[in-house]
């Protein structure tokens, strides 16, 4: 049996070891405490369990301010016993040094206290120790406490009534960070960083916004995209595996790649890449079958909370990040994150993205998503569809002009145009409103119909805005259409598909939606062209009678 | 969090009787001095309070606990 979970905790005053602090690490590991004060006897014991020492400046020698030649002489013998510990064991031995902070300014401007000398000497004895050993690791307290100010960390009440130098948040932070060393002796950090691309390495979506109107240099907000990258690049130096998991067009996220001056990130950096529409549970899924690594291995950033729930439901064993709304907030967290963080960083390090490049390989998987719409039933969609009318014409405008992944014929049609298909017909013109647990999306989606003859509608125009994409609305707003359609006396559904590279989410909706290209030869569209000498696609109809719509389960809640 | 929970979730081995009143320091082996200042911070943390340590001194009992609490924390 490993012996890996075994600590001795020693300490030079008390660390309340019965306090509910200690609790979660008692639960993880087995500790075993010395009684307060007496740090040196673990160095003499041999037996097979790892050391954790706590050590503060006050406590190591009795009068800070005597000579410190004294107070060297007085802590030699530590370093002495450490040294011989870490050369007969080979048990990590974890060092928590830190010091209080009872100096005036204008004692340390000009000149070091003999305090402020014996701290730097003591520490550099502890890094000489912890750079020859590689057992031994050293944590800086007033590093780990830094964030959190002195003031709060330290109580001097604590101290003259139990002998304890922490406050209770003190008390949290040390063990908060001896939880994530010991985690990491056990544990290896995570090897893959899957990142999303649109509002998360740049402002914007490439999609909508183009190359060029994306925030990504610039200033302010710009700036911190390009700050989330160096560290991205930070870690792929150091060996992080970086993957793309991203819901869009695959030549537009190249196209940054390529064409923006500003990409700190590279296309080599990049070792595998999904981006397309299909759920990202499924694309994590292959990827690392591709690259044959654990699921639990990756850690997921998107800024978008509902692919992250949806990763947390799907794929729990990935670690997903909970990035912050704040995007300036986002450099930082990446550079200290845990699940990254290691020891050391090795040569081999350096050179794993590229050996992971090697194996990185299509292979097919065969999918599920019953998971994915049990959960999608679950978020409550609740689609309502509007009339046109003078509260929302602006928005129907705004959507037609600015929406360009999910379009399917990308006419930019003007207020009064929209307003002149309305007149034809009050059913044929109508947006979507949408409302989940995640809250109200306002109007996402826009319809356009028009009676070609008796029996045939064309679909003139059929738009849904980026942020809602992955909820199946599309399903929804097409039975939507599909009972307008009947309730005209028509059957056949017709439209055409303009390629504008950006919106090849139209051609994966009307082939999974049962849209069949119609052949030349084919009356309809014969007439079609007559009628519309516009017509530049290609065309597509739908037989709507007895028609079953996929997906459409995810919205029968309560029907 | 009552006080009696906050017992509870003190003295973990230790079984915490529905009427806790004449409880003091020293009733059980957990409730030792050490125990009896985790106790405190338990308090404090719950009550988003700090005694001085003038009141600490004093605190070992239930009933003088409660006495602290009504007099100088009064809800």
């Amino acid at each position: 049996m490993s012996n890996e979970n075994l600590f001795t905790v020693c300490a030079s005053s008390n660390l309340l070891e019965t306090n509910k602090q200690w609790d979660s690490l008692k639960h993880s590991h087995k500790l075993t405490f010395e009684s307060y004060g007496d740090f040196t006897s673990p160095l003499f014991k041999d037996d097979d369990s790892g050391i954790v020492m706590v050590l503060f400046l006050e406590d190591l020698v009795p009068d800070l301010d005597a000579e410190i030649e004294l107070m060297k002489e007085h802590c030699g013998p530590v370093i002495k016993m450490l040294e011989n510990k870490a050369l007969s064991s080979s048990n990590p031995i974890i060092l928590c040094w830190g010091k209080d902070h009872n100096q005036n300014v204008l004692d340390t401007i000009k000149d070091s206290s003999s305090r402020q000398k014996f701290y730097n000497w003591f520490t550099e004895q502890l890094t000489l120790l912890r750079d020859r050993f590689k057992t031994i690791y050293l944590v800086h307290l007033n590093e780990i406490f830094y964030p959190f100010g002195a003031n709060e960390m330290f109580c001097e009440r604590n101290w003259y009534f139990a002998r304890c130098r922490l406050s209770i948040r003190g008390l949290e932070v040390l063990t908060d960070t001896l939880t994530l060393v010991m985690h990491r002796l056990s544990k290896a950090p995570s090897k893959v960083l899957v990142l999303d691309c649109d509002n998360t390495l740049w402002g914007g979506v490439v999609g909508e916004d183009g190359v060029k109107g994306i925030l990504l240099g610039q200033d302010g907000i710009g700036t911190a995209f390009v700050d989330f990258q160096k560290e991205i690049v930070r870690l792929a130096n150091n060996g992080v595996i970086i993957v793309l998991a991203s819901k869009n067009n695959e030549q537009d996220v190249w196209d940054v790649f390529d064409r923006h001056s500003e990409m700190l990130l590279k296309r080599e950096h990049i070792v595998a890449s999904k981006i397309n529409w299909v759920e990202k549970a499924i694309n994590l899924k292959e990827i690392a079958q591709d690259l044959n690594l654990n699921l639990d291995s990756f850690a997921f950033w998107d800024d978008n909370q509902l692919e992250r729930d949806k990763m947390k439901i799907l794929l729990p064993q990935v670690l997903t990040i909970d990035a912050p709304k704040n995007i300036f907030q986002w450099p930082r967290l990446l550079r200290t994150i845990d699940c990254f963080a290691k020891f050391k960083i090795t040569k081999d390090d350096r050179k794993k993205s590229d050996q992971y490049k090697a194996r990185s390989k299509f292979t097919n998987d065969i999918k599920s998503v019953n998971d994915i719409k049990t959960y999608l039933a679950s978020l409550e969609l609740s689609p309502a569809a509007l009339s046109l009318d003078a509260s929302n014409i602006a928005r129907a405008e705004q959507l037609c002009m600015k929406t360009n992944q999910f379009n399917i014929r990308t006419k930019r049609h003007s207020a009064s145009t929209l307003q002149s298909y309305q007149l034809e017909n009050d059913d044929f013109v109508f947006l979507v409103r949408l409302t989940d647990t995640y809250g109200d999306h306002g109007i996402v989606s826009l319809v356009c119909l028009r009676f070609l003859d008796n029996d045939t509608i064309f679909l003139d125009t059929f738009l849904m805005s980026c942020r809602v994409l992955g909820r199946h609305l599309e399903a929804w707003v097409l039975a939507e259409i599909v009972k307008r359609v009947e309730k005209n006396g028509a059957r056949y559904l017709i439209t055409e598909f303009v390629n504008t590279e950006r919106n090849a989410i139209v051609l994966e909706f009307l082939n999974t939606y049962g849209f069949r290209v119609a052949n030349d030869q084919n009356y309809m569209v014969k007439r079609f062209e007559l009628t519309d000498p516009e017509i530049s696609g290609v065309i597509y109809c739908l037989d709507t009678k007895n028609i079953i719509i996929p997906n459409i389960e995810v919205y029968k809640r309560g029907e | 969090m009552n006080l009696r929970q906050i017992l509870i979730n003190t003295f973990t081995k230790s079984s915490i009787p529905e009427n806790i009143d004449d409880l003091k320091m020293g009733d059980f082996d957990e409730w030792d001095s050490l125990g009896n200042f985790n106790l405190i911070l338990a308090i404090e943390q719950n009550y988003q309070i700090q005694f001085d340590i003038e009141a600490l001194e004093k605190l070992t009992s239930v009933r003088e606990i409660k006495r602290f609490l009504d007099n100088d924390f009064p809800e």
